[in-house]
């Protein structure tokens, strides 16, 4: 009863509409019980009839004594095990993917501050509590998707930034200074191995290597140098410099003992290793002409590299070729320019000898190009253009790609970062493979700004951007962030000042994730 | 009445034995078998034998008209059925026939003349010059009152019996002969024994009266030990006088006569012992011999017995009711001390032998020595061929020089005593720690381990090489208990099962769980058999037990009998009413008995699948393979090996006879093979599923060999045909898979283990820091294990920490691999080492190499090894961001906690799970639970002395009761019932069944 008027109670509180679907509802439902009922009472009769000797028909009757029967249902059995077997056969277990989270703390090595605007910005979208900041000054940024920069007076010197928390991913910090050139550097993560090439103490008044120890150990770097003429050698062997934790070295290549001295003093080209023998490490290299400067950008070898960055305009462009192995490499260089691919060099192929640094001279024709090298073993490849009295040098970098998913990290996704821009910001954007489109957003010290660009890179092609400042300052952040459906983009940041020179800053993905391995606890070793 | 002269042959004997006059003395009951042959050598005897008095004890058979036909009806006693042999003799000793004069010789006088008697049985033929012989070495050998001959079997005459008994400390029986010792006179000397039988017993007549006779006390057995005994304690001498030879039948003794209440022997052998010892020596003798008959009885009440242990607690209270009464009779404390010289020393020792050589071995009747007939036996031949083979195949493995490891094998470092307390322990320190208890299998390891010189690896290796052989052997003795299968049959099938790919490829791979099974399916599947046959129950408890040990190698061997069982049941054992509980013996038992590892089982049923062992490599075999009963991988043969067999086991299914045979076997071969599969796909190794499925075809094929063999003599041609090919399909299984085993060898994972692949010595420091080692795998994952200060066991891979740690020490890699997280994190972990075998391959060295916190203290070709920098231990004492490390041992520790400031923790990087009690000053001390998985005690600040403990006491507990249960199955798996009461041994032909009706003959017939 109670039952029956709670049904009319809420028959009465629903409207006809609601009351027509409650009563659809239940016709569903009773023909689904009915079906299923019948179901059940087939299943069960024909059961029932089987199971009876007298009901079931005559021929199953016969089976168990008729052998030949039997024999075929045995190999109708065995057939359908195979059946079974062979389409239910499991793949292996699936190997448990790694997981990408954010990085919960990062560094970022600043060689030298003397007369620099140093610059900062993190990616807006990380959540939760985190904080950056550079030892002896007040916190740096505090909210993720924010820029900051400052032009060092005083305390100068070198800076290490630290960030945590929702500061962590992404954190890109840079330096530039005007003074004899301008010279930017992205500052540095530590880590174990790092390859710079650029010119050499023969061709430069002061090449200077800062080694940054951010760690509460000391650490040993090993330093090795190529030259045109091959390795350069030191009296000890090999050269290992030691760096106090918490500390910058500077060592100047061509000069100190541990820069490989006299040995390395009249070379025009060098290429410099630096390697962690324990810990990690933050390396930059600073190029210092008479007139004009730059900072080296790191990188590291391949055998499928893309040198983005390479300025448009008629000074000299040198493509410097490093082996590391001790085997000869035949590398083919392609030419990406706003046309399209062409050939830089008169040879497709390049022959570059081992254990060498070698200088290749470009033809670009002025225009703003990158350039892709295949090679059938690494190489470390950069470029140095001579442009007035300043140069840059731009250096192989990894594609920024699309991002979203942290499995893409894997095959060098992510979005890329620039510090220091100003209204002579120009960005250079490569598409080598599939054509892309690029998100641009420029970042304030309150936060992104409202607008974003976007801007498309036809395949196989160079696209020079040139970023209009906002309203109201001329230093900002950028991110570069590839839309979905787009090919890799090499990019790179060209800043020219007149009067001051230009330099050149190849983008790599940011540092957002870190991919934990999946790791199983075995009983055994 | 006339006095009998059964002869008036010419004396052409010596003439000094015409003095002595021997009156003959036979006892019969329904013993017309034996009779005619007996009465002819008796009339034919070269003295003749001046009386001859027969007594008949209500024989039924046409033995009283025989005789009376012989000896005359007035020399024919009919003595009522069930009168006893010592009285039937003496009724006939006082009849007056064997009183009537004897004429004296020609020549000779009356005064020296010598009356004997001589005591024979029905079934006793003396050599027609025995009783001449005998009397002969009575005439030369002084003054000898008793003589006895030698007894040699009725059947095979060269076999001897008796040459003069004795009775040893414990009442048993002692002829000094070898069973089935042939004669070939090496015990021809005359000489003084304990007594002699009554069969063909010689006793002068006046000693006989002296000594009043046989005791009738005795009933059946032993009156003649007792007899002489009394003999030597009155002062006379008994000889044995082996020229003189009786042939004895032993009728009651080999069941051809039914004989009462089988106790009777041992009280009369008590009695004997507790009658004629001096009361010194009695001293001695009456509480050892009441130990040893309580002992005796317990033992057959534990074999469910109960009918012999009632009997050993009868014959005990008998012969102490009576001895009294028979001493005070014979007073036998003066005398009797002559004769212990008789007795054996160490009888029990001396019996040793022949346990093992078995009475009951049925002795073909030409072969000379035991070890050539044991070889001859085919089931032997066939394991010993076996195991040729698999000691060729296993080559590689007996290269390697004994420890093995890799594959599914853990390598079994230390001794037995390590396996049996890590068996024992309630606390595992191994990885992580864990209070999981050991699984059985390293239980059962450490039983065999202990005989085999206490060396784990070696029961290891004995497993893997004897497991085809032993494998062979079980399938074999399985396939001779089908009826009708024949002795060729059973050798192929034995061969075959044992040479499957799947017991190659267990081996390959050293997955001992499946070998294990595959030796003790066959056994299983007997007493399963035996189960529904037999009317004990032992068949149930042993099945059960074979199927315990089998599910703690393989617990999926427990489902798949269930799997198998249940129907089985229903299908073979329906109209039975107790097969359903000796079922539910067999199957209920294994998993109580396993118990507290059976509750993790079902907590975590995907275990079912797993074997003793690491979860090794897999393989994934084609369907084909699977079909073919392969599972793939190493040391498996091309899969067309086991066509032969499959090819076989369906064409018996066209044959019209043994069909439940051959449909039991397949519908096996197809339960097992679904199980396979469905293993497979799980995935895990399907070794025991299969192992199942082949010994289903193995099972259908043999039951159509047997005919193919009886039509390879088949008048026509096609049968013939036929049946040729089925034996050569059949033959290619087993011939192809040894060859192929022998030419491939044993190519799998297993290795020889280098005892120093890890610098484990670095871990032996007092604060026992353990050494995380890393090696990354390809996909870019990495495998970590927590190493303390030894490798680990079998069975200590089986043991995980909990879960919560699992997961900690997986995010401490992880962080530490990916460069997020540093070291410190390990550091709780109690990891003070970090290890990377082959670092110039792995780039996890580089990693390990760029973390800030680790220090690097060396790298060889063969590992790297990294320190974190801030020290850990199993027991850390932690101030802040300060960790100090304790000493500890392995599982408990005591250790001085210094006075510090307030707030401090003391960590135990072991796993909280309740098991830890842990005072400071005696106080218990606070305990919380740290990081999620961590033990750890707020210390105060005035710090203390800290001990800590394991309680393990729930686990003793549990192993007692599971060793004591064990013990009991065990004992009720053997083989119940029979002790005398039916008695084994030759059958004679034409033997025929007796109603059972009470014994009259016995005499020395033990």
């Amino acid at each position: 009863m109670s039952a029956g008027s709670a049904f009319a109670r809420v028959r009465t509180a629903l409207g006809p509409a609601a009351r027509a679907a409650f009563r659809f509802g239940r016709a569903v439902l009773r023909a689904a019980f009915r079906l299923v009922r019948a179901t059940t009472r087939t299943v069960l009769a024909f059961a029932a009839r089987l199971s009876s000797a007298e009901t079931r028909p005559q021929w199953m009757n016969r089976l168990p004594g008729n052998r030949f029967a039997l024999a075929a249902l045995v190999v109708l059995a065995l057939v359908a095990l195979y059946g079974v077997a062979s389409f239910a056969r499991p793949a292996a277990s699936a190997p448990r993917r790694s997981v990408a989270v954010p990085v919960t703390s990062a560094y970022a090595a600043c060689p030298d501050t003397h007369g620099a605007r140093v610059s900062a910005v993190t990616p807006p979208g990380s959540r939760g509590p985190g904080k950056a900041w550079v030892a002896g000054t007040p916190t740096v940024l505090t909210t993720p998707g924010t820029s900051w920069s400052a032009d060092v007076t005083k305390n100068a010197g070198p800076w290490t930034f630290g960030a945590y928390g929702s500061l962590a991913p992404g954190l890109t910090v840079e330096q530039t200074t005007s003074d004899g050139g301008l010279a930017g550097t992205r500052c540095l993560q530590p880590t174990a191995d790092l390859w710079f090439a650029g010119p050499g103490p023969g061709d430069a008044h002061d090449v200077g290597l800062y080694l940054t120890n951010v760690d509460d150990r000391p650490v040993t770097a090993m330093v090795a140098a190529l030259s045109p003429e091959g390795s350069i050698e030191t009296p000890e062997g090999q050269n290992y410099v030691q760096v106090n934790p918490h500390s910058t070295r500077l060592v100047q290549v061509g000069v100190q003992v541990e820069g490989f001295g006299e040995a390395a003093a009249g070379t025009k080209l060098i290429a410099l290793h630096v390697h962690a023998i324990t810990g990690r490490i933050a390396a930059a290299v600073r190029v210092q002409r008479k007139k004009g400067a730059d900072w080296l950008p790191a990188t590291v070898p391949g055998d499928q590299v893309v040198v983005p960055g390479v300025p448009s305009g008629n000074g000299h462009r040198r493509l410097l070729i490093a082996v590391p192995g001790r085997d000869e490499v035949g590398v083919s260089v392609q030419g990406l320019s706003k046309d399209g691919a062409f050939a830089p060099t008169g040879e497709r192929t390049l022959q570059a000898p081992a254990l060498a640094v070698t200088p290749f001279d470009l033809g670009l024709g002025g225009k703003a190009a990158a350039l892709r090298l295949v090679s059938n073993r690494p190489i470390v490849a950069a470029i140095v253009a001579d442009e007035g009295d300043d140069f840059a040098v731009t250096a192989a970098t990894p594609p920024l790609g699309a991002t979203g998913h942290g499995e893409q990290i894997t095959q060098g996704g992510g979005i890329g970062l620039v510090a220091d821009d100003r209204d002579k910001t120009t960005l250079l954007l490569t598409a080598p493979g599939p054509a892309a489109v690029v998100r641009l957003t420029q970042i304030m010290a309150q936060g992104p700004t409202g607008t974003a660009q976007d801007v498309k890179v036809p395949a196989g092609r160079t696209v020079e951007v040139a970023m209009p400042p906002p309203a109201g300052a001329d230093d900002y952040g950028l991110t570069i962030v590839v839309r979905p459906g787009s090919g890799p983009v090499y990019a790179a940041r060209l800043l020219k000042i007149k009067k001051r020179g230009l330099t050149v800053l190849p983008v790599p993905p940011a540092r957002m994730f870190a991919l934990l391995p999946p790791v199983a606890d075995v009983p055994l070793p | 009445m006339s006095p009998v002269r059964l002869t008036t042959r010419m004396k052409i004997l010596a003439p000094q034995l015409d003095r002595h006059v021997v009156t003959a003395v036979l006892v019969t009951h329904d013993g017309a078998r034996w009779l005619p042959e007996t009465l002819k050598a008796l009339l034919t005897q070269s003295h003749p034998i001046d009386r001859l008095v027969a007594a008949d004890t209500g024989s039924t058979d046409a033995g009283p008209a025989m005789l009376s036909e012989v000896v005359g009806a007035g020399n024919l006693l009919t003595l009522p059925a069930g009168t006893r042999y010592a009285d039937a003799i003496r009724e006939t000793v006082a009849h007056p026939a064997s009183n009537i004069a004897v004429p004296a010789p020609e020549g000779g006088s009356g005064a020296d003349r010598v009356e004997w008697i001589w005591l024979l049985h029905d079934d006793s033929a003396p050599a027609p010059d025995a009783l001449e012989r005998l009397l002969r070495t009575a005439e030369n050998h002084g003054p000898a009152m008793i003589l006895g001959p030698k007894l040699r079997d009725w059947e095979d005459r060269r076999v001897l019996l008796e040459a003069g008994i004795a009775i040893d400390r414990t009442g048993r029986r002692e002829t000094g002969l070898d069973p089935q010792e042939f004669d070939q006179g090496q015990h021809d000397t005359i000489r003084e024994v304990m007594a002699v039988s009554t069969a063909g017993m010689l006793v002068r007549r006046d000693v006989w009266d002296e000594l009043g006779g046989l005791d009738p006390s005795f009933g059946l057995f032993r009156d003649d030990v007792d007899f002489g005994w009394r003999a030597y304690a009155a002062g006379h001498r008994v000889l044995i006088a082996p020229d003189a030879v009786v042939f004895h039948a032993e009728a009651a003794t080999r069941g051809e006569r039914q004989v009462a209440y089988s106790a009777d022997d041992r009280r009369s052998a008590l009695l004997v012992l507790f009658a004629n010892l001096p009361l010194s020596a009695l001293a001695l003798s009456l509480p050892f011999n009441v130990v040893a008959s309580l002992v005796r009885a317990a033992f057959f009440a534990a074999s469910r017995r109960p009918g012999a242990a009632g009997g050993e607690l009868a014959a005990l209270r008998g012969a102490l009711f009576r001895a009294p009464r028979l001493r005070r009779a014979r007073r036998p404390g003066l005398t009797a001390s002559g004769v212990n010289r008789f007795q054996p020393r160490w009888p029990t020792l001396r019996r040793l032998p022949d346990v093992f050589t078995g009475h009951r071995i049925p002795l073909p009747s030409a072969e000379p020595g035991v070890l050539a007939r044991w070889l001859r036996r085919p089931g032997v031949l066939m394991t010993l061929a076996l195991a040729l083979v698999a000691l060729v195949a296993e080559r590689s493995l007996l290269a390697t020089g004994g420890r093995l490891g890799g594959g599914a094998l853990v390598p079994a470092w230390g001794g037995a005593s390590d396996l049996w307390a890590e068996y024992l322990t309630g606390w595992h320190p191994a990885g992580l720690g864990s209070g999981t208890g050991a699984p059985p299998y390293a239980g059962v390891l450490a039983v065999l381990a202990t005989p085999l010189l206490g060396k784990p690896w070696l029961a290891v290796l004995v497993v893997l090489l004897a497991g085809v052989p032993l494998a062979g052997l079980t399938a074999y003795t399985a396939a001779r208990r089908l009826r009708g299968i024949g002795v060729t049959v059973a050798v192929w099938a034995g061969v075959t099962y044992a040479l499957l790919p799947v017991a190659t490829g267990a081996i390959a791979t050293g997955r001992v769980g499946t070998v294990v099974v595959l030796v003790l399916l066959p056994l299983i599947g007997v007493f399963g058999g035996d189960m529904l046959r037999e009317p004990s129950r032992h068949a149930a408890w042993a099945a059960a037990l074979l199927l315990t040990v089998a599910m703690a190698f393989a617990p999926l061997t427990w489902l798949v009998a269930v799997l198998v069982g249940v129907p089985a049941r229903y299908a073979l054992g329906g109209h039975r009413p107790y097969a359903g509980r000796r079922l539910a013996i067999a199957l209920g038992l294994p998993p109580l008995l396993l118990l507290p590892w059976t509750l993790r089982l079902l907590a975590h049923p995907a275990e079912f699948l797993d074997e003793a062992g690491l979860r090794a490599a897999l393989a994934r075999p084609a369907a084909a393979h699977l079909v073919m009963l392969s599972p793939g991988g190493p040391g498996t043969p091309a899969f067309w090996v086991t066509a032969g067999l499959a090819v076989t086991g369906l064409a018996a299914l066209l044959l019209p006879r043994r069909r439940t045979v051959v449909l039991t076997g397949w519908l096996l071969a197809l339960a097992g093979l679904l199980v396979a599969i469905l293993v497979l796909a799980r995935p895990a190794w399907p070794g025991v599923a299969l192992t199942f499925a082949a010994a289903g075809v193995v099972l259908a094929a043999s039951g159509m060999l047997r005919g193919a063999l009886v039509r390879l003599r088949a008048p026509d041609l096609l049968p013939r045909a036929a049946a040729l090919l089925a034996l050569v399909a059949a033959a290619s299984t087993p011939v192809l898979a040894a060859a192929m085993w022998i030419l491939h060898g044993v190519h799998g994972p297993l290795f020889r283990p280098n005892p120093e692949a890890f610098p484990l010595v670095v871990e032996s420091h007092v604060t026992k820091p353990r050494m995380l080692v890393l090696s990354g795998r390809p996909g870019g994952s990495v495998a970590a294990t927590v190493l303390r200060d030894r490798s680990p066991l079998p069975g200590e891979e089986s043991v995980p920490a909990p879960d919560a740690a699992r997961r900690h020490l997986r995010a401490a890699v992880a962080g530490l691999t990916s460069g997020t997280g540093g070291a410190s994190a390990l550091t709780r972990l109690g990891v003070g080492y970090v290890l990377v075998p082959n670092p110039g391959r792995d780039p996890l060295a580089a990693t390990l190499d760029a973390t800030p916190d680790l220090t690097r203290l060396g790298r060889t070709s063969r590992f790297g090894l990294w320190q974190p920098v801030t020290p850990a231990g199993r027991l850390m004492l932690l101030s802040g961001r300060t960790v100090t490390p304790l000493a500890a041992d392995a599982t408990d520790a005591k250790v001085r906690i210094p006075p510090g400031t307030a707030g401090r923790t003391l960590l135990l990087a072991e796993p909280a799970d309740g098991g830890w009690h842990a005072t400071i000053d005696g106080h218990p001390a606070r305990a919380r639970t740290l990081d999620g998985w961590a033990q750890a005690y707020d210390v105060p600040a005035s710090g203390g002395a800290f001990t800590l403990h394991r309680g393990m006491l729930l686990r003793h507990l549990w192993v007692a009761a599971q060793g004591l249960a064990l013990l009991v199955v065990a004992l009720l798996a053997l083989p119940s019932g029979e002790w005398i009461e039916r008695p084994r041994g030759r059958r004679r032909r034409g033997g025929h069944a007796r109603p059972r009706d009470l014994p009259v003959l016995s005499g020395a017939e033990t």
